[in-house]
């Protein structure tokens, strides 16, 4: 048995590897006639049995009373929030509305459908205590312009809204802060649930590729949206392909984010027809009335840019989560003035 | 109540549900570790604070996105990883190699000594190839097994083992000869 030998089973000895008892053996005689070996070992176990810098004393103290100024700091924001501009939770969604397309979901979404029905059933029973909210509910699906969207938020309707306030006073600022948010969205095209950005990429071999399925978009293309024909590569299965009028083959990938290691992607509410048009939240969710996220959703944590994320009252984020518009410049939903859906991708 | 039978997880649960004292158990228990990891790859204590400070902070912001999938352990030394090298990337600091050469021989008797052990450890830890350094980091300091290492560092399980039996190989050389044995010379490399 060489040095080298030895030295792999005492260090993957050390580290919980499974060596066979014989090579144990081995190695310990090996080092009883080898200094070099011997010191190896002699070296791991001390370094076991020493302990590791210790960081300060004050270094801990520092650390808590920062994450106790930033808890202090994010509850001060949210008061201040709640006491100054009541109007602009309530005005963003409904400068948000905008109509929304069925479509076909896939086999996967079924189970899922059902749990989300169930949830949305609770959430418009919870939310027939407010009037507003009944107005908003009955709103047709419908395009809704600005001007629309800003007369149903006239005061009158505030006036039996107790949480509402004097959301009347800020409400033309809300707006104007809503519509300042947002900007013309990549080149998306919505499948199987998610929505898929273009990118550039090295195009597959025609032999490659299969047909996956479907989706409906313009491309960017004069004429307006035709069905596509969705492709994908064994070689390349983060991607799918559509192709162009002209021959070409665009390729998507998902629009992700990141979550405790885990990622996330943006779930398509409809077919997003047209390059430049934003996804919102999927039908099964009913769109925010409150920067909060209420009564929809609660606050349940950070997402790994540090953004809020908000979950369906009474889950976790296991599931996915959502985010509300107004997220930094080169976040994934930059620019993006409605709320979003993000799910986990397996 | 944070008790010292709770797990990482549960402390991990319990301060996303706003327990402050979870989270000083948390930072307690784990506070050593990250600023070991910070202080070999910087060379610098107070870099090192700063570095601890900011993996701490960004581990508070995302509480409530650990979903227990895998160990804190693991997701504390990615995030400790991220942190010193996007400290390097902003290019406002610099980790700091040690060459060898700069070790000053210690006396057998100042070896028996643990504080001059580990002092001598440390200098030595910074003589190593950075990727040697960080798979032995990863799993001596924070535990991780070759699998969890190899995950974070995006290399196979066996690069991890080989990096970190040849990384040992190389600080028993090292602290031979600091320690005025006789000098074989750093052990061959591959």
């Amino acid at each position: 048995m060489d040095c080298r030998r030895v030295a792999e089973i005492i260090s993957g000895a050390r580290d919980g590897e499974q060596v066979p008892a014989a090579e144990v053996v081995q190695a310990q005689q090996h080092c009883a006639g080898c200094a070099e070996c011997a010191a190896l070992l002699a070296t791991i176990r001390r370094m076991d049995a020493v302990p590791s810098a210790q960081a300060p004393a004050a270094l801990v103290e520092r650390i808590l009373a920062a994450a106790q100024a930033e808890a202090d700091a994010r509850l001060d924001a949210q008061a201040a929030a709640e006491r100054t501009a009541p109007a602009s939770g309530i005005l963003a969604p409904l400068t948000a509305a905008r109509p929304r397309t069925q479509r076909q979901r896939p086999a996967w979404w079924q189970p899922r459908f059902t749990a989300y029905a169930t949830a949305a059933v609770v959430v418009l029973v919870v939310s027939a205590a407010s009037t507003y909210t009944l107005v908003q509910m009955t709103r047709p699906m419908s395009p809704a312009p600005a001007e629309d969207s800003m007369q149903v938020a006239s005061p009158e309707m505030f006036a039996t809204d107790e949480a509402a306030g004097a959301a009347d006073a800020s409400a033309p600022a809300a707006a104007e802060d809503a519509r300042a948010l947002s900007a013309p969205a990549p080149a998306y095209v919505a499948w199987d649930g998610w929505v898929w950005m273009r990118v550039d990429g090295p195009a597959p071999s025609p032999s490659d590729l299969a047909t996956a399925g479907t989706t409906v978009s313009d491309l960017g293309e004069p004429g307006g949206p035709v069905d596509r024909t969705v492709l994908t590569a064994t070689s390349d299965r983060a991607a799918i392909y559509v192709q162009a009028a002209d021959g070409t083959l665009m390729r998507f990938t998902r629009v992700v984010r990141t979550l405790g290691m885990r990622e996330y992607a943006l779930a398509a509410d409809g077919s997003l027809a047209t390059f430049g048009a934003w996804p919102s939240l999927p039908p099964v969710y009913a769109t925010p009335t409150a920067d909060d996220g209420s009564p929809t959703f609660v606050r349940q944590g950070f997402e790994d840019r540090s953004l809020d994320i908000y979950v369906p009252v009474g889950t976790d984020a296991t599931r996915g989560f959502a985010l509300a518009p107004g997220t930094p410049q080169g976040d994934p939903a930059a620019g993006n003035p409605y709320w979003t859906w993000w799910e986990p991708v397996d | 109540m944070v008790t010292h039978a709770m797990s990482d997880p549960e402390l991990v649960a319990a301060a996303a549900a706003g327990d402050q004292a979870a989270y000083a158990s948390l930072v307690k228990a784990h506070v050593d570790t990250v600023y070991a990891h910070a202080l070999r790859f910087f060379g610098n204590a107070h870099t090192a604070e700063d570095a601890t400070q900011e993996v701490f902070l960004k581990v508070y912001r995302s509480l409530g996105s650990f979903d227990g999938r895998a160990r804190f352990s693991t997701w504390l030394y990615r995030v400790t990883r991220n942190v010193c090298l996007d400290m390097v990337r902003a290019g406002k600091r610099t980790p700091l190699p040690v060459d060898p050469v700069t070790l000053e021989p210690l006396s057998q008797a100042d070896f028996a000594d643990d504080i001059a052990f580990t002092e001598a450890l440390e200098t030595a830890l910074r003589a190593l190839p950075p990727e040697e350094r960080e798979a032995l980091n990863a799993v001596t300091l924070f535990g991780l097994s070759y699998a969890e290492a190899g995950h974070t560092l995006g290399v196979p399980d066996g690069t991890v083992k080989s990096r970190v039996f040849r990384a040992r190989r190389a600080l028993a050389s090292l602290l031979r000869d600091a320690e005025g044995g006789v000098s074989d010379g750093l052990p061959t490399r591959g």
